[in-house]
């Protein structure tokens, strides 16, 4: 059963999770949001006012506490319940890896499957087990799989895809950009039309960011890089200058930065993407280079707008 | 969406907001304030960061913007940080630099070191080498001035390498006393503790000895001033304006009664102001008010500041010497084997008192270890500590001879000098009383820090932590003060209290400890031969006889 967009209410991702397993901070972090002391648990969230955070396009973020605190909130939760998972685009589960009841988390997070299928059947559902830092190196393979392995089997008839995140290392990163990736629509067609882009223009590296969160979609590279760890710094840079940024309540709009080793630009590219263009030939003055982004740019619109209007994001990476 | 026909990167030319932060609108001239040099494309040698490093910097940098600064909430835990050979300090240049050696603190250079080890060894002792010196005769004091520098510096050096002949054990953070355990167990630990709370209780309980004497002086000076009361007739010194008196002239020296002369005002108001204001009998009493509190404090580090007063006073006290041996003149004469009326002999059976001092005065070893340890280059350990001592040994000299020399003989015997050399000057001097109230405040901020020491050297041994309760160290402070009351009451001679203090805490900690603990790791490699046995031994009887001689002589 598809579900129509109303055009009153918009399109979620849900972030659920028990309270403390660590969405407000992964929230923060991805979408480079300061945390007040006082939005600090001093109980659950109830977050649905808090949700103006928007990302591709009009998707809204909502985080929701599931489980485990006062009957108030479980029974406003239940009562809410149609309203919170209707017109949900995507479901992201938190589990944290220390957690010691295991039993009550595993029902919880069916709890919140019933109400998917119910109200959202076509909604992605992914799965990650958060904290991953506190467990020891040598045994977090181990762990992760075991915990894949319960959550696929709990999840029947959904699929859901699971990652192993922590915010002290790229997992975190890696992750979200996996689930970002898959919900751009024609994600496939723009990473191949940016690989002709970065070579008619004869740039080192391309990058493409999703607009609210940085996170890198795709990217084309000609050679090998050093770094491997390139597209999180990036990300954490142009994140922090948007904090700045927004102090001064201006928003960021592009940036060029130069040496007589290489070039880079960061614009806007898309409605939903930025894009970073690294140059190593110096000779290339920059306005060249501006001039093909902006023409580049026309053309990538046209691509997104081929699918129909932006709400409907219809699944089409089954 | 956004208009085609504007530039794409808001253009510098046109930027008005621009314009009133840089001078110049060339792009070339503007440099950032501040770099980040993740990977500043150089292809030069520079040790680089490895790329987790890089990458939690990154991010570690990142979330300290999204809370503030007090939240915790995004502080990186403890096994996420890396390992300490892995830190790597940022320059602004561009480069990074590793973190050597585990503690990370800042190597001193040379000079530094030989300052802090000056300051450290100039104590309170400085104000009895005169009297020691007098005591063995002025020729035979200077010798023994010398040769006691070169003996405790030797046994000096031999406590610094103590550690490094340890084999198999990364002995890096030890001190002396865990040398001590390591060759003679429980025994030599609890030894070496013993003998080293020796040398700090008696140098407390000659601080409250002075404190009452600078304390007393320091009153009877203002007393004086505000009520202009003359006492030049009171007290048996010289005539002039450079006072030199002598408080007990024709007393035995071993015998120390509470000798008050009234002559001349017979003034009920100074009568009740000397009752009250006693060197002796109530000041001690007073002090403790003022100094048992700061002995109760958790933390001495409030304390530790104020070390630069010790240099201070130090500085002052040779300003001072220089100053009266200028006015006073010198007067020197040599009579060898025979004491008379006025001048003593040069050679003088009473030579171990000075030589119990000394211990005292170039006592360092139980802390020589730590000192050195922060010393830049650790292969100038051993020139940099013989310069020091070499200072030291100077300063001494210095301070010691001229009193000495400058004491005016025709009117006062030698034999006056007071094992404090400020008790010759009457309490009306101005400079001395400057010099007695510098040091009464010195004092009192480095009394709560010897309090200190004892409290977590004995606290740490017996009961493990440095503050096991309230009731346990008020009581350990109890006793110090105690002693230190005891004696300003009933025993207030320094010369006596450094050269026993120093004679038993020498014994162990600069004369037999070290020289043990040398013999026996050479026995252990193979290596003791004769020549060296023969010489520590030597060392060790030296010890020995010092310890006597104090009871003896």
């Amino acid at each position: 059963m598809t579900h129509h967009p109303n055009s009153t209410c918009s399109v979620r991702v849900l972030l659920m999770g028990k309270s403390g397993s660590g969405k407000t901070s992964m929230r923060s972090i991805i979408f480079a949001n300061y945390i007040a002391r006082d939005t600090r648990r001093l109980g659950a969230t109830i977050d649905v006012e808090h949700s103006h955070v928007r990302f591709l396009g009009n998707l809204v973020l909502n985080l929701w506490d599931c489980g485990g605190q006062d009957t108030f909130m479980e029974n406003y939760f239940t009562s809410q319940r149609d309203n919170i998972f209707r017109n949900v685009e995507v479901l992201i589960y938190v589990f944290d890896v220390e957690s010691r009841e295991l039993e009550k988390d595993m029902h919880y997070y069916q709890s919140c499957l019933e109400a998917i299928l119910q109200n959202s059947p076509d909604a992605k559902v992914f799965c990650l087990v958060h904290k991953m830092d506190l467990v020891q190196e040598d045994q977090r393979d181990l762990i992760f799989k075991e915990r894949e392995e319960d959550l696929k089997r709990l999840s029947r008839p959904l699929a859901c895809t699971c990652f192993r995140t922590s915010i002290w290392d790229e997992t975190l990163y890696k992750a979200w950009s996996s689930i970002v990736y898959q919900l751009i629509p024609n994600v496939q067609q723009l990473e191949s039309n940016l690989r002709n882009f970065a070579q008619i223009i004869e740039a080192d590296e391309v990058l493409l960011f999703e607009r609210a969160t940085f996170l890198v979609i795709s990217h084309y590279q000609c050679k090998e890089q050093r770094d491997a760890h390139r597209f999180e710094k990036i990300s954490n840079i142009i994140k922090q200058f948007k904090l700045s940024c927004s102090k001064l309540a201006a928003s960021f709009q592009s940036m060029e930065v130069r040496n007589s080793n290489f070039a880079a630009f960061i614009d806007v590219f898309t409605s939903n993407t930025y894009v970073m263009v690294i140059m190593s030939d110096p000779s290339i003055p920059s306005a060249a280079t501006l001039i093909n982004i902006r023409n580049a740019r026309k053309h990538f619109e046209k691509l997104e707008r081929v699918d129909g209007p932006k709400h409907s994001l219809h699944m089409r990476m089954r | 969406m956004e208009d085609d026909g504007r530039p794409l990167l808001g253009s510098i030319q046109a930027g008005d907001y621009y314009s009133d932060q840089t001078d110049s609108l060339d792009p070339r001239q503007r440099r950032p304030f501040h770099v980040e040099p993740k990977n500043i494309v150089e292809d030069s040698a520079q040790e680089r960061v490895s790329a987790e490093a890089s990458a939690l910097n990154s991010r570690v940098h990142y979330y300290s913007r999204l809370t503030a600064s007090s939240d915790r909430l995004l502080a990186p835990p403890d096994h996420v940080i890396p390992p300490p050979e892995e830190i790597y300090i940022y320059s602004p240049l561009g480069t990074a630099f590793k973190v050597h050696g585990k503690d990370g603190a800042s190597k001193n250079p040379s000079i530094v070191t030989i300052f802090a080890i000056w300051n450290t060894m100039m104590g309170t002792s400085i104000l009895s080498i005169p009297w020691g010196i007098k005591q063995a005769g002025f020729t035979l004091g200077i010798i023994i001035l010398i040769l006691m520098g070169l003996l405790t510096l030797y046994c000096c050096y031999r406590v610094l390498k103590s550690p490094k002949s340890i084999p198999y054990i990364d002995t890096s953070d030890w001190e002396f006393p865990d040398v001590c355990k390591y060759y003679f167990g429980a025994f030599g630990q609890w030894s070496s503790l013993l003998f080293s709370l020796v040398s700090l209780i008696g140098a407390m309980v000659v601080y409250w000895v002075l404190m009452s004497n600078f304390l007393f002086n320091t009153g009877k000076f203002i007393y004086n001033f505000v009520h202009n009361v003359n006492l030049s007739d009171s007290e048996f010194g010289t005539n002039g304006t450079d006072r030199v008196v002598c408080p007990y002239p024709d007393v035995n020296p071993h015998r120390y009664n509470n000798y008050t002369v009234y002559l001349g005002d017979n003034n009920t108001d100074t009568a009740v102001f000397d009752h009250w204001w006693s060197k002796t009998n109530t000041i001690p009493f007073y002090l403790i008010i003022l100094l048992l509190p700061l002995l109760n404090f958790r933390s001495a580090s409030f304390f530790a500041r104020f070390t630069f007063l010790g240099t201070g006073s130090v500085i002052y006290l040779i300003v001072l010497v220089t100053i009266k041996a200028f006015r006073l003149g010198f007067h020197l004469e040599f009579h060898w084997f025979h004491s008379t009326e006025l001048f003593v002999p040069e050679f003088r059976v009473l030579f171990p008192q000075l030589t119990g001092v000394l211990t005292l005065a170039f006592f360092i070893h139980n802390c020589i270890i730590t000192l050195m340890k922060n010393n830049r280059n650790q292969e100038n350990n051993v020139r940099d500590l013989s310069l020091a001592y070499l200072l030291v040994g100077v300063t001494y000299l210095y301070v010691g001879v001229l009193i000495f020399v400058a004491f005016p003989s025709p009117p006062l015997p030698k034999e006056c000098l007071e094992p404090n050399f400020l008790d010759n000057f009457p309490s009306s001097d101005v400079w001395v009383f400057v010099a007695r109230t510098f040091l009464l405040f010195q004092m009192t901020t480095v009394y709560p820090l010897l309090g200190y020491l004892v409290r977590v050297q004995l606290m740490g041994q017996i009961f493990g932590e440095h503050y096991p309760s309230f009731i346990h160290v008020f009581l350990l402070n109890v006793l110090i003060v105690s002693a230190g009351v005891f004696m300003a009451r009933f025993y207030p001679n320094i010369g006596s209290i450094i050269r026993y203090s120093g004679a038993t805490c020498g014994l162990a900690l600069v004369f037999v400890l070290p020289s043990v603990i040398h013999m026996v790791a050479l026995k252990r490699s193979g290596d003791l031969r004769w020549p060296s046995a023969c010489f520590h031994s030597l060392i060790i009887l030296l010890g020995v006889a010092n310890l006597v001689g104090q009871f003896f002589m």
